[in-house]
């Protein structure tokens, strides 16, 4: 049965488990070359386009759309004219056979997200990609780190990559000491540590940013940049409004309203958005915990200027903003100095590196090429 | 998230629960699972294991093996509840209710207003739902809207295994009486359930799937059966947009009519009774409430006004099936 390869079912990020096929880009019969694309798959809420890495004949499509499947699925296969079809069955039944095996042997090893100990608390991380240059993703209040699965990947190609869940959001613990910057900058440290990263470029988001920029300063042995998106705080030109109805909103509808401001275009407060962030905060002690972060940090940030802390860090600094921010006001970045390099993107909001999310991606890219 | 099924997140809401509040108990038949029976202790842990392993952490005195007397350790629940407990009284099937009727008729609900807000009770009664087992016509019915019917009782049938653990701890925390069902044909699906313990609200339907055409409502086993018909409608150009109702009582009216600001068309889908059942009582209220926004008459799709037939065709006749929920879809889009 040679000269048939099979097409299967990709991991696009350390935590991916499984995809559910949405359409075919390439029908049965088809001539497909490498790079085609060939199957839109959908994981973690976002929907990618599969390239082909093989060229071919596809002769079978295996999968059924809307189903989903784990990560190695037989998806498809490609073989020339001359392989004749009960040959291509003997190879799906092949297949199905040591897949079936692989999948008893992932579940007796468990397969869940990786789980570093800082400070006694469970810090949930998905690494990705090997070497230098390495970079740390940290999300902002309410967030988690599965919002920087397309960005990770990205930044994956060129070295190691690890996004973490500061705790009281997505897996990692929902308590905290005190939730002041220092204590939450130690648990970035402790996983990168937990890594053997010694220095990283930093981004960060809203207040991950500000987590971001308290390690470049404060201890700037661990931070090669820092490439702080829409970074709350700086000026604390925050709105409350925001801080106070995100905090307290508990139903669909509360949750929704509370998060329309964080994108120009409000479709993008998406039904499956809303119930991501509400699984996280139902979780008993997860909203208390957001609160005390955020007051702790609140008040501590009050009593920075954002300015001197960036005049103190000595590694580059790239800041990302969306004109429209009604979270954290563009005032923020008034007085910058010289040699911050600042981008605004028209038409986005607090949410900017998720709606310009491919221009951020290569602004990233070519930042962390540039400061390496 | 770890994957979990619908029975472990029973086990996994009781065991938060009883970990966390003294108060908390459970009792009813075959809960404990074989005590008595020489190395039996915990072997199964109610019919479909939803009890397994607490009788073995917890003891005698906290998963109580009751005799074959619904009426009193309902009234027994009862009582604990006044006193201070949080008691889990398991009717094993919801058809056994009947036999504890005064207690979850005439008692239980009443107690917070006979007592003028003075008294209050606490307690979840739960028990299994539905037919497709083969358990015969008088332990396979779908008895929620029964429940439903009574002003100062809470219901609630999840659909999932994530919602089932949310849901359950809300009710053992909840001041009021819930009725919880938990649908015999789900306890092996499974979904992503965290370890931590976490509530979800009663009276907020969840969106399964988003659509412009018809709007369909269901809650429990039935949200599976729908899913089916939305995935086939899907291939064929329909868009369904699935609510699962998660408690009948309180009920979340406001969401299925913003839905049908949007479609226009409602299709009802329930393994209860055509008569007096919860169906009807959903198609009436909203026809109330939204008449200006319906473009047809709302359809149901319910089991047949008749009893449950032990052989096996006669039962899955009897379940709605994801073909006739296909069918009812069309129908109020008039093709």
């Amino acid at each position: 049965m040679s000269g048939i390869k099979p097409i299967n079912l990709p991991k696009w990020g350390m935590n991916m488990q499984e995809g559910k096929l949405v359409e075919w880009l390439a029908e049965e019969g088809e001539e497909i070359s490498e790079g085609d694309e060939i199957i839109e798959i959908e994981s973690e809420k976002i929907v990618n386009v599969m390239e082909a890495s093989i060229s071919g004949k596809l002769r079978r499509q295996c999968g059924q759309i809307g189903e989903t499947y784990p990560v190695g699925q037989l998806l498809a296969v490609v073989a020339d004219d001359d392989v004749s079809d009960a040959e291509i069955d003997a190879f799906i039944k092949d297949h199905e056979a040591s897949f079936a095996k692989v999948l008893q042997e992932r579940e007796a090893a468990g397969t869940g997200p990786t789980i570093a100990t800082v400070g006694g608390r469970a810090i949930e991380y998905a690494a990705a990609g090997d070497g230098q240059p390495a970079t740390v993703f940290i999300h902002g209040i309410g967030g988690q780190k599965e919002a920087w699965l397309i960005s990770q990947n990205a930044a994956a190609e060129l070295g190691q990559t690890v996004a973490i869940d500061l705790p009281g959001h997505g897996g990692s613990a929902k308590s905290v000491e005190v939730g002041d910057l220092d204590e939450l900058a130690g648990y970035v440290l402790g996983v990168m540590d937990e890594l053997g990263i010694g220095s990283a470029h930093l981004v960060g988001h809203s207040l991950g940013a500000v987590i971001a920029s308290h390690i470049a300063r404060h201890h700037p042995d661990r931070a090669k940049s820092a490439f702080l998106i829409a970074a709350a705080g700086p000026g604390t030109i925050v709105s409350p409004a925001f801080i106070e109805a995100f905090g307290k909103a508990e139903s669909r509808g509360e949750v929704k309203k509370a998060m329309m401001p964080l994108f120009v275009d409000k479709s993008m407060v998406t039904r499956d958005l809303v119930q991501a962030v509400l699984k996280t905060k139902r979780i008993e002690g997860a909203n208390a915990c957001l609160q005390k972060i955020g007051e702790a940090s609140g008040t501590q940030l009050s009593g920075l200027d954002p300015m001197e802390t960036l005049r103190a860090i000595k590694t580059p600094v790239s800041i990302v903003w969306g004109a429209e921010d009604e979270v954290c006001s563009l005032e923020n970045t008034k007085g910058l100095p010289d040699s911050v390099k600042l981008t605004v993107f028209d038409g986005a909001g607090h949410m900017v590196q998720i709606e310009k999310m491919a221009e951020v991606n290569d602004l990233l890219l070519d930042h962390i090429r540039a400061a390496d | 998230m770890p994957i979990k099924t619908f029975r472990q997140a029973i086990i996994e809401a009781l065991d938060s629960e009883m970990a966390r509040d003294p108060g908390v108990f459970l009792i009813g038949e075959d809960v404990a699972g074989g005590t008595g029976c020489e190395g039996e202790i915990d072997a199964w842990g109610s019919p479909f294991g939803q009890s397994k392993g607490l009788y073995g952490k917890y003891g005698p005195m906290r998963v109580v093996d009751a005799t074959l007397t619904e009426g009193a350790f309902t009234a027994l629940g009862l009582g604990a509840a006044t006193q201070g407990m949080r008691p889990v009284v398991d009717l094993m099937f919801n058809d056994f209710f009947s036999t504890s009727a005064d207690q979850v008729v005439n008692q239980i609900p009443k107690q917070h207003f006979l007592f003028g807000g003075q008294d209050k009770a606490p307690m979840v009664i739960k028990a299994n739902h539905g037919a497709g087992v083969g358990a015969g016509a008088q332990h396979s019915q779908a008895l929620h809207s029964i429940f439903t019917y009574f002003a100062g009782l809470k219901v609630v049938m999840p659909s999932n295994a994530y919602d089932c653990k949310g849901l359950l701890i809300q009710a053992i925390r909840d001041d009021s009486p819930v009725i919880f069902l938990e649908p015999k044909l789900l306890m092996d699906s499974t979904a992503d359930v965290p370890d931590e313990a976490y509530t979800i609200p009663f009276g907020e339907a969840e969106y399964i799937t988003e659509g412009d055409d018809v709007t369909i409502v269901a809650l429990g086993y039935m949200v599976t059966i729908a899913q089916k018909a939305a995935a086939a409608l899907a291939k064929q150009g329909i868009e369904v947009e699935l609510l699962d109702l998660r408690t009948t009582s309180p009920l979340d009216l406001d969401t299925i009519v913003e839905s049908l600001e949007k479609t226009g068309r409602l299709v009802i889908v329930d393994e209860g009774s055509p008569r007096c059942g919860f169906a009807s009582d959903v198609a009436a209220h909203v026809t109330a409430a939204a008449f200006e926004h319906l473009k047809a008459a709302p359809k149901m799709v319910t089991a047949p006004f008749t009893q449950i037939g032990f052989a096996p065709a006669y039962e899955q006749a009897y379940i709605p099936s994801p073909e006739r929920v296909e069918a009812a879809v069309k129908e109020v889009m008039g093709e």
